[in-house]
């Protein structure tokens, strides 16, 4: 009661003296916004007479639009009266304070959810991690929902019955993958040619063949079985293509001819295989031939995944292996992706066009590092045989496994409650069945699905958690555990010690691809496949090239500690052959990708905005959108989102007749009032990006289809690009390297939207105005020490943002 | 259960043909590319239905997560604890389902005819002889349906390339079925043929007479009530003759279909005789809101949206007042107006009907009483919300 009382004394005692707002900004707000923002006109929806002092999230907000406004000098607008430098200072000194004695007010309310769970990502990886399974189990999880740029936001992240459901299901299969209840596989290791392949094929056809004679006594072929046997009669070819011999090899002829592992291993169990093909080009001339090598079940429906793809040049022989992960009834193929196409009554040995020619292929496994296995010993540490499990081993064994399960210490409250469970169940099934059921109730128990951390307190556990499941997306291993209970993570120099570990640790990989690819949106390239008429130039290859390039120049940033101005122009870039050939860059032979210097004499290229990636998912796959690129660079790269369309008013289609290049359709565009405030903000930008097509590529006209007279369409010139344009505040370009030389004016936006967004992926939540503050010191100090990627995400760690409940 | 897919002969695996064989050994299916293996062991088909212990022991996992919930939830936050109610209504949630699914009692009126199976469960290897394992798939059909366990089900005696023989019957070549039915016209294997079809009618025939047996009030039998499709999915075997299929279907369906008539569809064009036309209509008679199925005929041009318009008449015309009205009165139509509308349903067939309606109304002709507007927002088409 007492304690009440004071608390209430405390409130009102701080919040008079700031009760109203100063004198000077209301003067400054009546001399220069009122008369749009105010009972006349409330442009934006926006008014400044009804700004109230901070006591909701809500007005603080506000407060924080109008502070950045003035500071990115929007507004007042351009062509409006300008305030003095001097006048504008207090008010946004004013504000500054507000906000930050609104931040301590509501700092602890501010209505974020930080009870997040764990999103599919998070759990497949935890499950990699902890169990070594790895299966579809968790095809039937429901699309995680996307807020703020991410899937990873605790207060979108729902769940339902059904969800629930499917981790009882998950659990299920993830334990029977894990205990074993069958003696170690033995390890197999099958060794076979081309040649082999054939014998087998030939062995199948013969004994088809007899087992034909008997069934079609007086069988009569059809017309057309007659037909086809006249025919491959006449051309000399009989049934399908082959692997011919070269040497004592044999040969890839066609690119038809899919040589896999199937025959010779098939897989049962489930784990890392060790596959090998000692391969050579033949006829290439000095081509590069490309072999692919690919896992994957028979099912044509189901995608491929590539391991790998090699570079053969010479008739030197070159061992190519790789470590796979297959799962039942899956093999390995091979697939030649340069040469000659099969076509049906093709002699096969008359071709001599390029070929792969195989010496062998090899495939080994399961390669079994433990054993039991390390599911297996998490739950029963060395117990091997499980058939008869001891009932008063039960709780010991769930006492060992709930922290690693729940990543924190398990109170001895809880694993009591857990092996009552087993007793009870006990009664009724067998006790292996009985612990499954137990660890499958832990596993569907919220101490494992969601990212716990005690109420108004970040502990050291929940510090290492934060900081494994950003740069990790999984649990934290054992040398974060043992830090977490040494009460070590306060320490800002051991946390950055292990950032530097983690970020170099292959599970790094996991927060790099899942993190560019959902900030940058790279994981939307190929949703929009160029048209083929249009650019027939675009394939797979350059696809996932594109993809590679973005998440590898983030990775060279992140390994070196690269400045994040890079993100804006770089002269370097990570290119391979297909890649620099799309760029037009010489000097780049192979297909894996390295750092290439730029040579700012020949090329435009430097910084995200000049990589076909970004690009591509701008455009519809046959034209550019200024206005989505405007969009894109806005809210990803700088960080200042454009407002969304008005909600009340339907998109406006402007009347563009006569209008023919986009530049004049925007223009009329922006002749319409209602759209000109914002358009005239988004448009600059992406047409200052006009000279490069959907897929990146440079050019100085559009493409168009031209009619021949024979009515037949092809590649032709349209008009002209014009990509010069006027940026708000930052003046005029011609074209787009005097647009990159501007914008570099504006850097300070990028460490910003950079932290923003490592901030808001690594917490999983949206950012306040409370964060402010942390933000700003995170790139100060960040900016100080050489403005590093690696050296944000330290700092990011280290920073009181971080801790915060 | 949704619904029960029973076979005889196990579904094939592999690939047959460059397909896989699922395709020819399945007929029910989840989705447009998710075939349903279907369940040849009568003693699995028992425990899924009447033993429920699996679901219950699911039950008790849920139980104990929601006991731990509520201990982990005193330890948190106020906005912690609402993202954790999230979680624990949804075990809640799935916790009532399987009680729901092991629960006798049903929430629909009808009352099953049967509270406990009344067959013994079955030995747990697959019947050795094919007359008894048939039987024993068409008594777990009916049962579940006395029971209400599920209101589908499918049964495959023999799927396409089948390996069954049938010496055992009378005068029949102890062959595969699948060699038999490409009997080339020989006279002994035309014979067989005939005769394992007999065989197969014979089955149809058993579950029909034993369906009969079963009262279900209201002096109807279970036969009335429920509909029964029955059939191949090939005219001609020897050729691949899949065109013109004969197909019996009995039942009442609940009154909506009357018995003994023959329908010929060998005169109708192409495009009536699909068969996926006739399953469409079953989907309808089961109340299914389905407008088309598979390939059954769909909506052509201009002619064929009128059409499926026209079979959406209710829906159409019940629009169409309600936009009359809403413009007549220059408001929106309100929950008050239902009996209004009811009315304008019975009574207007004509345009003019319809405009009487409304002016005679008391909507129409009197003052409404003054009722309190939530306030508008101010008008302003643009917002400039922070999104940070």
């Amino acid at each position: 009661m007492r304690i009440a009382c004071l608390l209430s004394l405390a409130f009102t005692a701080s919040a008079w003296p700031a009760n109203s707002i100063a004198p000077n900004v209301r003067t400054f707000f009546e001399g220069y916004c009122i008369d749009c923002h105010g009972p006349k006109k409330q442009k934006g929806d926006f008014r400044v007479d009804e700004l109230k002092i901070s006591e909701t999230a809500a007005d603080a907000e506000n407060w924080q639009l109008v502070l950045d406004n003035l500071h990115l000098g929007e507004m007042p607008p351009e062509d409006e009266k300008q305030p003095k430098l001097a006048e504008v200072e207090p008010v946004t000194e004013w504000i500054q304070a507000e906000l930050r004695r609104a931040a301590q007010l509501l700092g602890g309310q501010k209505g974020e959810v930080v009870l997040r769970r764990l999103n599919r990502f998070e759990y497949e990886n935890t499950i990699e991690d902890l169990f070594d399974v790895r299966g579809d189990y968790a095809v039937g999880f429901p699309e995680d929902t996307v807020s703020g740029g991410f899937n990873n936001n605790g207060g979108a992240l729902m769940l339902s019955a059904e969800q629930i459901a499917e981790y009882m299901k998950a659990a299920d299969f993830i334990l029977n993958r894990a205990i074993v209840t069958k003696p170690r596989p033995e390890t197999k290791l099958v060794s076979f040619t081309l040649q082999d392949i054939e014998a087998r094929k030939k062995k199948r056809e013969e004994e088809r063949a007899k087992f034909k004679g008997k069934k079609d006594e007086g069988y009569t072929e059809t017309p057309a079985e007659k037909k086809r046997k006249e025919r491959e009669k006449a051309t000399g070819n009989y049934g399908s293509p082959f692997y011919p011999a070269f040497g004592d090899d044999a040969i890839i002829p066609v690119m038809y001819l899919k040589p896999d592992t199937k025959e010779f291993l098939q897989i049962r169990e489930p784990g890392w295989y060790r596959f090998k093909v000692v391969a050579y080009a033949v006829r290439n001339e000095g081509k590069a031939m490309r072999l692919q090598v690919s896992h994957g079940t028979d099912n044509k429906e189901e995608p491929q995944t590539i391991a790998g793809i090699a570079q053969l040049v010479d008739a030197t022989p070159r061992e190519i292996e790789h470590r796979v992960y297959l799962q039942p009834n899956q093999r390995v193929q091979l697939t030649m992706l340069d040469g000659q196409n099969w076509l049906p009554g093709s002699r096969i040995l008359e071709d001599k066009s390029p070929a792969i020619a195989i010496k062998r292929i090899e495939l080994e496994g399961p390669m079994i590092e433990q054993w039991p296995p390390k599911g297996h010993q998490a739950l029963f540490g060395t117990l091997e045989d499980v058939s008869n499990l001891d009932d008063a081993a039960v709780p010991r064994l769930l006492r060992d496994f709930a922290p690693k399960l729940f990543r924190r210490p398990a109170d001895e409250a809880v694993v009591a409650e857990f092996a009552a469970f087993y007793q009870e169940r006990r009664k009724e099934v067998a006790a292996l069945e009985a612990f499954k059921l137990t660890v499958k109730a832990m596993m569907v128990s919220p101490m494992f699905l969601y990212h716990y951390e005690p109420a108004q307190k970040v502990d050291d556990y929940a510090l290492v958690n934060r900081l494994s499941y950003f740069l990790w997306r999984s649990m934290p291993d054992e040398e974060l555990s043992a830090l977490a209970a040494k009460g070590a993570p306060s320490n800002a120099a051991a946390l950055k010690k292990q950032t530097s570990r983690m970020l170099a640790d292959p599970r790094a990989e996991r927060f790099l691809k899942d993190f560019t690819g959902q900030w940058l949106e790279t994981t939307k390239v190929g949703e929009m496949q160029p048209d083929k008429s249009l650019y027939p130039e675009y394939d797979d290859e350059l696809e996932r090239a594109m993809v590679q390039e973005t998440q590898l120049f983030i990775r060279e940033m992140l390994t070196h500690d690269l400045s994040i101005a890079n993100l804006l122009d770089s002269d370097w870039t990570m290119l391979n052959d297909r890649l620099a050939r799309h760029y037009g860059i010489e000097g780049v032979n192979g297909n894996e990708f390295r750092k290439v210097s730029l040579d700012r004499s020949k090329t435009v290229r430097g910084g995200l905005m000049t990589q076909a990636s970004i690009l591509s998912i701008t455009s519809n796959g046959t034209t550019t959108s200024p206005v989505v690129r405007g969009v894109w660079l806005l809210e990803r790269l700088l960080g200042t989102p454009a407002p969304p369309p008005p909600p009340d008013v339907p998109p406006i289609e402007p009347d563009i007749r006569g209008a023919s290049t986009i530049n004049e359709q925007l223009a009329k565009h922006r002749n319409i009032a209602q759209c000109a405030a914002c358009h005239a903000k988004i448009d600059p930008y992406g047409i200052a990006l006009e000279n490069f097509d959907v897929t990146g590529g440079w050019r100085d006209s559009y493409r168009a289809l031209v009619e021949a007279k024979n009515g037949r369409k092809s590649l032709g010139e349209g008009k002209p690009v014009q990509p010069a344009d006027k940026l708000p505040r930052l003046g005029v370009f011609t074209g787009f390297i005097e647009f990159r030389s501007l914008l570099k004016k504006n850097e300070t936006l990028v460490f910003q939207n950079v932290a923003e967004k490592l901030a808001t992926y690594a917490l999983g939540r949206s950012l306040g105005f409370a964060d402010r503050e942390d933000i700003d010191q995170v790139v100060k100090t960040t900016r100080a020490n050489g403005g590093g990627l690696r050296t944000m995400v330290g700092e990011l760690v280290t920073s009181p943002l971080f801790r915060r409940p | 259960m949704p619904s029960l897919v029973l076979a005889v002969e196990p579904a094939e695996s592999g690939l047959r043909g460059g397909v896989p064989a699922v395709y020819y050994s399945t007929i029910s299916w989840s989705s447009k590319n998710t075939p349903i293996a279907p369940e040849v062991y009568p003693r699995a088909v028992f425990e899924r239905l009447f033993d429920t212990s699996g679901l219950l022991r699911d039950k008790s996992v849920l139980d104990a997560v929601l006991s731990q919930s509520k201990d982990l939830r005193k330890g948190l936050g106020g906005h912690d604890q609402q993202k954790l109610d999230e979680f624990m209504h949804s075990v809640r949630d799935l916790e009532q389902r399987i009680e729901r699914a092991t629960k006798e009692e049903r929430l629909e009126g009808w009352r099953p005819t049967l509270a406990k199976p009344d067959m013994q469960r079955p030995a747990a290897e697959l019947p050795q002889d094919v007359r008894e394992h048939m039987r024993m798939m068409l008594d777990l059909i009916l049962l579940a349906w006395r029971m209400d366990k599920t209101r589908v089900a499918t049964l495959i005696f023999n799927r396409d390339v089948s390996h069954m023989k049938f010496g055992f019957l009378d005068g029949v070549l102890n062959d595969q079925l699948h060699g038999i039915s490409h009997h080339k016209e020989d006279p002994r294997k035309l014979a067989s043929y005939q005769r394992i079809n007999q065989f197969h009618v014979e089955q149809l025939a058993y579950l029909m007479k034993q369906m009969q047996a079963v009262d279900e009030g209201g002096g109807t039998t279970m036969l009335d009530n429920v509909i029964l499709q029955f059939g191949s999915n090939m005219f001609n075997g020897d050729s691949h003759d899949g065109r013109n299929l004969p197909m019996i279907l009995a039942g009442h369906c609940g009154g909506s279909i009357s018995g003994g008539r023959v329908i010929d569809t060998g005169a109708k064009s192409e495009e009536q005789q699909r068969a996926c036309n006739l399953y469409l209509g079953i989907a309808q008679r089961m109340g299914l809101k389905l407008d088309r199925f598979g390939d059954s005929t769909e909506m052509r041009g201009v002619a064929g949206l009128k059409a499926w318009l026209k079979s959406r008449e209710d829906e159409f015309l019940a629009n169409f007042h309600r936009k009359l009205l809403g413009y007549a009165l220059g408001r929106a139509v309100l929950p008050g107006d239902r009996r209004l509308l009811e009315r304008m349903n019975q009574d207007g067939d004509h345009f003019a009907s319809l405009v009487e309606c409304i002016v005679t109304s008391p909507q129409f002709t009197l003052a409404r009483r003054r009722v309190r507007f939530p306030p508008a927002r101010p008008f302003t088409h643009h917002h400039f919300r922070p999104t940070r």
